[in-house]
């Protein structure tokens, strides 16, 4: 029953954040603008890697610049201002709003975030494949990779938006949250495998990054276009689920001491 | 006009003052602001790192040339946030109408609204650079003073396209979302080797988003120096800052005039 409601809850909240989302149209604009720079950048580099390096690594260019494609889909996806609104809620005292609600308000925020990231999901996903598809000069990937892939990005954006909550309530402690969420970002980027797949880290690293949650964020979803393997990249969404898992119930608990710090102190 | 000069550079010496007061007066903060956001430039070298290390190098760049661009770019865009953060706030001060308090004053409001605030984090930017250059890019004592003064050149360089991308605000309602996007793909595009990117995007680095300005061209000067190089990089500063006054100047006029209909 306390699901259901919570499931509810969170559905409306998600028809909300989407609303919201479709009437930012020069946001997504600047989203665009901002992934076309990056992949065109970063494809220049590429296209300059040897070829014998490439081919020792069981990587060709155009899995690099669908890889980065997809990782960087998965960022822009989600935006980064969400534990941002999350802090200046805290410290302006709106969140006592939401603290009063009878539904948990990482609940209510999640569904918020989630709805907008659907609306950036579908309005950005064809000229962001068109552009991947422009830059790999029509090579596609399979179906199946495509399908694997897309499979992958739901749970990707959920870990995230989690991810971004608990930064942004982060500030109740350290008074800010942005140096926590810088160094979360950056070992995001490094150990999620951001710019390049984990094919091209040092063995050991490869291997250490699985025991975070960050690959399942950036590397397990983007793998499809560069893996030839299908196992280790199914074991991709094992690895998803399970940071799913404990994600939802470190915001959980991350929500229940927000209210406890605000309750016993205030923001 | 030499005494004007003198007046309006006292007041500008004023502004920094009062904001290295500010961050004075609380030390500790700007202090770990700048240690995370070293720490975290550390980790986003370290991808540079992993992919060299599997790559080696990239049409004839290594690591230290990626180096040299990363503490190029990080000084660059810290000396230009931690001087003159007032630059992010024009859109909004624009939206909200607090720019009036800027244009009721008898000085010119730019100087006033870029020094309105500084960014304490930033100095951790500015550290970094330096970092890089003598720990990765293994710079001699005579390109480290080379490269600082650089990067004061390319933060006059980054700081008038900010300028530029905030005042879209006085033409198109609500733009600072776009503005910021802007702003972060200036730093992304400094971030990047450039010597490998396609035409297109070389253009773009030499015009709307300097960025070839601001890091290309200090490190071909660094490398193999030429006073026509030299010429055209500080010829460009001055395009840049004069674009920059005027685009402003045209806005807060447009600003000005529209308010008056109502």
């Amino acid at each position: 029953m306390r699901a259901r409601h919570g499931l509810g809850v969170f559905g409306a909240a998600a028809r909300l954040g989407f609303k919201q989302a479709c009437a930012e149209r020069l946001s997504l604009l600047g989203n665009f603008l901002m992934y076309a720079v990056i992949l065109l950048a970063y494809a220049g580099v590429f296209r300059w890697i040897p070829a014998d390096v490439l081919a020792a690594h069981h990587v060709t260019v155009e899995g690099l610049i669908a890889y980065l494609g997809v990782t960087e889909f998965v960022l822009f996806c989600a935006a980064t201002a969400h534990y941002k609104e999350m802090q200046s809620d805290i410290l302006s005292d709106q969140i006592h709003l939401e603290l009063l609600r009878p539904c948990p308000a990482w609940v209510v925020r999640l569904g918020d975030w989630s709805g907008q990231y659907a609306v950036r999901f579908f309005v950005l996903f064809v000229p962001c494949a068109a552009l991947i598809f422009f830059l790999t000069e029509g090579v596609v990937p399979s179906v199946g990779a495509v399908v694997g892939m897309l499979a992958g990005l739901p749970l990707a954006g959920l870990i995230l938006l989690g991810s971004y909550f608990m930064v942004g309530v982060s500030c109740l402690w350290l008074k800010q949250a942005e140096p926590a969420f810088w160094v979360w970002q950056k070992a995001l980027f490094l150990l999620g495998g951001l710019l390049w797949p984990l094919a091209l880290y040092p063995d050991l690293l490869a291997r250490l990054v699985w025991l975070t949650p960050f690959p399942s964020v950036l590397a397990a979803p983007a793998g499809w276009m560069v893996g030839a393997d299908v196992l280790p990249l199914v074991a991709g969404y094992l690895h998803q689920g399970f940071w799913t898992l404990v994600l939802l119930v470190l915001v959980a608990k991350t929500n229940g001491a927000m209210l406890r710090r605000i309750q016993n102190e205030g923001a | 006009m030499g005494q004007a000069l003198c007046k309006q550079l006292s007041y500008i010496a004023a502004l920094l003052r009062a904001n290295g007061k500010a961050h004075y007066t609380e030390w500790k903060r700007p202090l770990l602001l700048s240690a995370f956001m070293v720490f975290q430039n550390f980790l986003f070298f370290l991808l540079w790192v992993v992919f060299f290390g599997a790559v080696r190098q990239v049409k004839g760049w290594q690591l230290e040339d990626v180096a040299l661009m990363f503490g190029l770019g990080a000084t660059t865009i810290g000396l230009a946030l931690f001087m003159a953060d007032g630059a992010r706030t024009i859109a909004l001060a624009v939206q909200d109408g607090s720019i009036e308090s800027f244009l009721a004053k008898p000085r010119h409001p730019l100087p006033a609204l870029l020094l309105s605030r500084s960014n304490a984090a930033s100095l951790g930017d500015i550290v970094s650079g330096p970092l890089w250059w003598v720990f990765f890019a293994h710079v001699t004592p005579w390109q480290f003073w080379g490269l600082l003064g650089l990067s004061v050149i390319a933060a006059v360089i980054f700081l008038a396209s900010l300028v530029m991308f905030f005042s879209l605000a006085f033409w198109v309602q609500r733009a600072e979302p776009l503005s910021y996007k802007l702003f972060e793909i200036l730093i992304t595009m400094t971030m990047v080797p450039q010597n490998v990117q396609p035409m297109g995007l070389k253009l773009a680095m030499f015009s709307v988003l300097p960025a070839g300005f601001m890091v290309f061209l200090p490190i071909t000067l660094l490398r193999d120096f030429s006073w026509p190089v030299l010429a055209v990089l500080l010829g460009a500063t001055v395009v840049y800052s004069s674009l920059a006054v005027w685009v402003f100047n045209v806005g807060v006029r447009r600003y000005i005039g529209v308010n008056r209909l109502y």
